[in-house]
């Protein structure tokens, strides 16, 4: 792809450096711009926004009750591509978010989806408020036919509950990354390497002078660790990993190109009030790989296959005799294992202001607890429309319109559960988590996005709103609603 | 060249891949419960039933399969309360009924895992 | 070259798609046969089996199989049910009978119920036994129902103070309670150390003892008659409503405190007998249920016993890297061979051990489930009754007792 006309620190926001870094084409192009070096390549115009936004989600009955059922938050950010010289360029994230979630039930520890299934829970939950702070900062630079480049990513996070049972959850997850590209034949071979450190002090509190409820160690599909359920309610969570990402990228834009990603992440459960005993461990593996063949000139073509693959499996340490409340480990067996597994057809044609996508694709999972056995399996087959529309004004304004439609269909499920054995309320959980994995979703949503040059400056405002509603089978809906305005750069 | 860089590639993927964590799945084991007296007289036979609770799961299993004094079960490795309960024929012909508990017994070893239980006649 | 590329881009596929994944298989054998043997014990002699029930519970589907009296067969010493075509799985199974037989020439009956859960019925495992259970502790006193978690206040606290134990006379005759004594463990069920010397199974180590007062026919009890004994025997309505009226208890634990901020009540019932106490001040029940409590016999008098049976127990403290042998005082023993009836109490989520032989006691019961559960007030540990009244007693409270039973004395005060 030619150099756009629009380098430099200081420069107009353009159409081609909205269609750039806004438009829909940049979905098709930008999974090689997780290698920093590779970024460099893929982004020639500078952009910069400040942005203030408000969403709202809220839903009939909560698809995940671990996750609530509804959202707000509003944020706060700036975010930056900085085109030093046609060799260079520099990016950045600032942003502050706060929101509240509400019906949050069976979870009290933040970061659900990536700690699951050893999570704190309870049969009450409530409504959690939060805070994150996020900051990124990355450069790159291109040296003849090497293009090297390193990022920077802080994230810090706490959500609390101000009622009993009063959850608190504070996060601080720092990742760094390092990327190589080397221009070869006409290709851009890349690799980069990320790692990051996470941690998270979680508890639970009751002011309530009468006593508590108790706080269950989930370990997975309903179950619990018995023993050290009930009232040990000060964890954390430590861990952390690292990705290994490898791309082909043509350098014109026109031919093959390939992306692949592995990689690992490790995060443990340990009790505070036992001398830091580690008690669970989840391991979540993934290994994704695209392969495509597109041509970007005035009619622009995409066509991709893909596959993705996430492999969790849960460690449970067998804690020993204990003596003065320190329990040594014995024995660690893998009780919990999940296998994800998606795979894709991908096609996108683009011409003038008009971009369309289109994915097909099929996603299984199966999720096992060992010994009892139980396990949850679901298979959906899904299908993706979007389209997009970009367009000037005599005005010089910029008019963006999204809409897209989506189907998930569900073809095949099972669940195995000692019911027998459950308590109550867990089975009640266990039946509400699979009558919405296996439900069938559709998804249509609409988008607007207005940008606005102001006379003889170099920067612009905007306003967008989009909405989105999310029908389920099981006669229940999501409705997402989201505002934005700042100003561009 | 291009080829050599992919296979470096490829190597990266893979030895990133054999980092994978191996998971756990020895998952039961074996083990051996054998009942002595307090006043060692031989036991012929036990007809009793074994229950063995899971100190970390609170999960039960029972048994009844004696042979001579000794029990045979196969469990989730971990650590066990246990708790027999039955009748003993020693071997002066006497039957009597017995009790055998602990409240601790560690059958965590893959390999298999022994243990002795002293019984308390209830009669 | 594009045709290495593709090669090599289709080697990097292999190599990430090289995972298995399970595959399940949805159909479910049925077993044509699977048998239930019931084993009788061995030292039992002319043993009939009747009004034998089994319910064997698929833990999955929750699919059930009964099986009546009709299809029981006897096999030699033992009974056997079939149960025809049953799918391959995990059971929880229930059986229920009653047993005539003579032991020791002696006749006897038990109504037993017994169950085992987790059983695998599969074409390679398709027969199950269970042991019938006919050990019932000698009749006598017995812990009819401890009352230690307090009731609920109107402004959503608490209050202990109207603590109580029943003791029953379980047996057919007139008995005595003169001489018996209400013991607390002097180890928490809810922290164990390895204590040394280890005297679990000659005697039961307590902290504290308060006696029925008599000279041996003061106290008459009839059969099937109660005694309540209450930690404070006032009228605990006047000052919070919710409460019980414990003026007309039969005794009552009363202490006379060192400390003049905290006195204890005299109320109209008699005094216990106090041989000791670990409290300088006022003695309750542990509000949360983390000692055994038991009932026994004394068989000699408070002088001999302060001075003779105590002792001190070892024990290795750890924490870390750091370890420091300590020793507990004041511990007092009382022989198994005086305990009448004992009771382990702890709660499921920090509970440790057993503090009382296994002998006397080899379950224990609760009130909550985790500690300082909101749920535990106004509830007792109460011991079930069979058909004609009798408590019931194999000495294993977890058979024994129903757990977290509304208290007594508060639901007759409701009606």
């Amino acid at each position: 792809m030619a150099l756009s006309a629009t380098c430099g620190t200081r420069a107009e926001v353009t159409d081609s450096t909205l269609a750039e870094h806004v438009g829909l084409w940049r979905t098709v192009r930008d999974m090689a711009a997780d290698n920093p070096a590779l970024r460099n390549i893929i982004y020639r115009t500078s952009l910069s926004q400040l942005t203030m936004s408000f969403d709202d989600m809220s839903q009939t009955e909560a698809f995940r009750q671990e996750l609530g059922d509804g959202l707000r938050q509003g944020t706060a950010g700036v975010n930056t591509f900085i085109r030093l010289s046609d060799n260079t360029s520099v990016w950045g994230t600032a942003s502050y978010m706060y929101g509240r979630r509400s019906n949050v039930r069976w979870n009290s520890t933040t970061d659900f989806d990536i700690l699951r299934p050893y999570v704190l829970a309870d049969t009450l939950g409530g409504d959690t408020q939060g805070e994150r702070y996020l900051f990124s900062g990355g450069y790159a630079s291109r040296l003849g036919d090497m293009s090297v480049g390193a990022e920077l990513a802080f994230r810090a996070e706490q959500e609390y509950r101000d009622t009993d049972p009063r959850m608190r959850g504070v996060v601080t997850d720092l990742t760094l990354r390092g990327g190589a590209a080397y221009l070869t034949h006409g290709m851009w071979i890349g690799a980069s390497l990320s790692a990051n450190v996470y941690k998270q002090t979680n508890s639970v509190d009751f002011y309530n002078e009468n006593g508590v409820i108790p706080e269950y160690q989930m370990t997975g599909l309903g179950t619990e660790y018995t023993r050290f359920s009930g009232d040990k309610r000060s964890l954390y969570h430590d861990g952390g990993g690292a990705a290994l990402t490898l791309d082909l990228t043509p350098e014109d834009d026109k031919g093959l190109y390939a992306h692949m990603t592995l990689d690992e992440h490790r995060y443990e459960r340990k009790l505070a009030d036992y001398n830091a005993m580690p008690l669970t461990k989840i391991y979540n593996e993934h290994a994704g790989v695209t392969v495509g063949w597109r041509k970007d000139e005035e009619r622009r073509l995409d066509a991709c296959v893909g596959a993705d693959y996430t492999r969790r499996s849960g460690d449970e340490n067998v804690g020993g005799k204990s003596y003065a409340g320190s329990y040594p480990i014995i024995a660690t067996l893998t009780m919990y294992k999940e296998s994800d597994v998606d795979v894709y057809a991908r096609a996108a044609y683009g011409h003038g202001g008009w971009t369309m996508t289109l994915k097909a694709g099929y996603v299984n999972k199966e999720e096992t607890y060992c010994y009892p056995k139980r396990s949850m399996n679901t298979g959906h087959a899904y299908g993706t429309f979007d389209t997009q529309y970009m367009t000037s004004t005599r005005g010089g304004t910029t008019l963006t319109f999204d809409a897209g439609l989506s189907h998930s269909h569900c073809l095949t499920n099972s669940i195995t559960m000692p019911y027998a054995n459950m308590e109550k309320a867990f089975v009640s959980m266990i039946k509400d988590t699979f009558r919405f994995a296996k439900a069938h979703y559709t998804t249509v949503g609409l988008a607007a996005r207005a940008d606005f040059p102001l006379t003889g400056k170099t920067y612009g405002v905007f306003a967008a709103a989009k909405a989105v509603m999310t029908m389920c089978s099981e006669s229940e809906r999501q409705t997402d609603l989201s505002l934005s305005a700042g100003m561009t750069f | 060249m291009i080829q050599r860089i992919l296979f470096t590639a490829l190597l990266m993927a893979v030895i990133t891949l054999s980092a994978c964590h191996k998971d756990e799945d020895d998952l039961f084991s074996k083990s051996r419960v054998t009942l002595i007296t307090p006043d060692s007289v031989d036991i012929t036979n036990i007809q009793a039933e074994a229950r063995l609770t899971n100190v970390n799961t609170h999960q039960v299993i029972t048994s009844t399969s004696f042979n001579g004094a000794t029990l045979t079960v196969q469990t989730l490795r971990g650590v066990y309360e246990i708790s027999v309960e039955g009748v003993a024929t020693c071997g002066t012909g006497d039957k009597r009924q017995f009790r055998a508990t602990t409240d601790y017994a560690d059958l965590s070893s893959k390999d298999n895992n022994e243990l002795s239980l002293t019984i308390i006649y209830l009669d | 070259m594009k045709k290495s590329v593709l090669k090599s881009i289709a080697m990097m596929l292999a190599v990430s798609m090289a995972f298995a994944s399970c595959s399940s298989d949805d159909s479910v054998p049925v077993i044509p046969t699977a048998t239930l043997n019931i084993e009788i014990p061995a030292n039992l002699e002319n043993a009939v089996l009747s009004d034998a029930t089994a319910t064997l519970t698929n833990v999955e589907t929750l699919k059930e199989y009964t099986l009546g009296d009709e299809a029981l067969i006897k096999n030699g010493d033992s009974y056997q049910l079939a149960v025809a075509n049953i799918e391959e799985g995990t059971y929880n199974v229930k059986v229920k009978g009653h047993l005539d037989f003579t032991y020791k020439g002696v006749a006897g009956q038990k109504d037993f119920e017994m169950s085992s859960d987790n059983v695998q019925i599969s074409n390679s495992a398709n027969s199950v036994s269970l042991v019938v259970s006919t050990f019932t502790a000698q009749g006598g006193f017995v812990i009819s129902e401890i009352f230690f978690t307090g009731t609920s206040t109107e402004n959503g606290g608490s209050y202990s103070g109207d603590q109580y134990i029943i003791i029953t006379n379980n047996s057919d005759m007139t008995l005595y309670a003169d001489s018996i004594a209400v013991l607390e463990s002097a180890f928490n069920t809810t922290t164990k150390y390895d204590y040394t010397p280890d005297i679990m199974s000659e005697a039961f180590s307590v902290q504290a003892c308060y006696m029925i007062p008599g000279d041996g026919k003061s106290v008459p009890v009839e059969p099937g008659k109660s005694l309540r004994l209450a930690v404070n025997a006032i009228n605990h309505k006047e000052t919070y409503p919710n409460s019980i009226d414990q003026s007309d208890a039969d005794f009552e634990f009363y202490d006379e405190s060192s400390n003049p901020n905290f006195t204890d009540p005299d109320g109209a019932a008699p005094n216990l007998d106090k041989w000791y106490c670990y409290t300088a001040t006022i003695y309750q029940f542990h509000s949360r249920g983390f000692n055994a409590m038991a009932i026994a016999k004394m068989q000699t008098t408070k002088e001999d016993w302060l001075e003779n049976y105590s002792y001190d127990a070892e024990y290795l403290f750890v924490f870390g890297d750091f370890s420091k042998t300590m020793t507990k005082k004041g511990i007092y023993k009382v022989p198994n061979s005086w305990i009448l009836d004992g009771v382990n109490l702890s709660v499921e989520s920090v509970r440790e051990w057993n503090v009382i032989d296994a002998s006397i006691d080899a379950g224990w019961t609760y009130c909550g489930k985790v500690d300082k559960d909101t749920d535990r007030f106004n509830k007792s540990v109460i011991r079930k009754q069979d058909e004609n009244g009798k408590y019931i007693d194999t000495n294993n409270s977890t058979n024994d007792f129903t757990p977290d039973a509304p208290a007594s004395l508060l639901s007759s005060s409701a009606e």
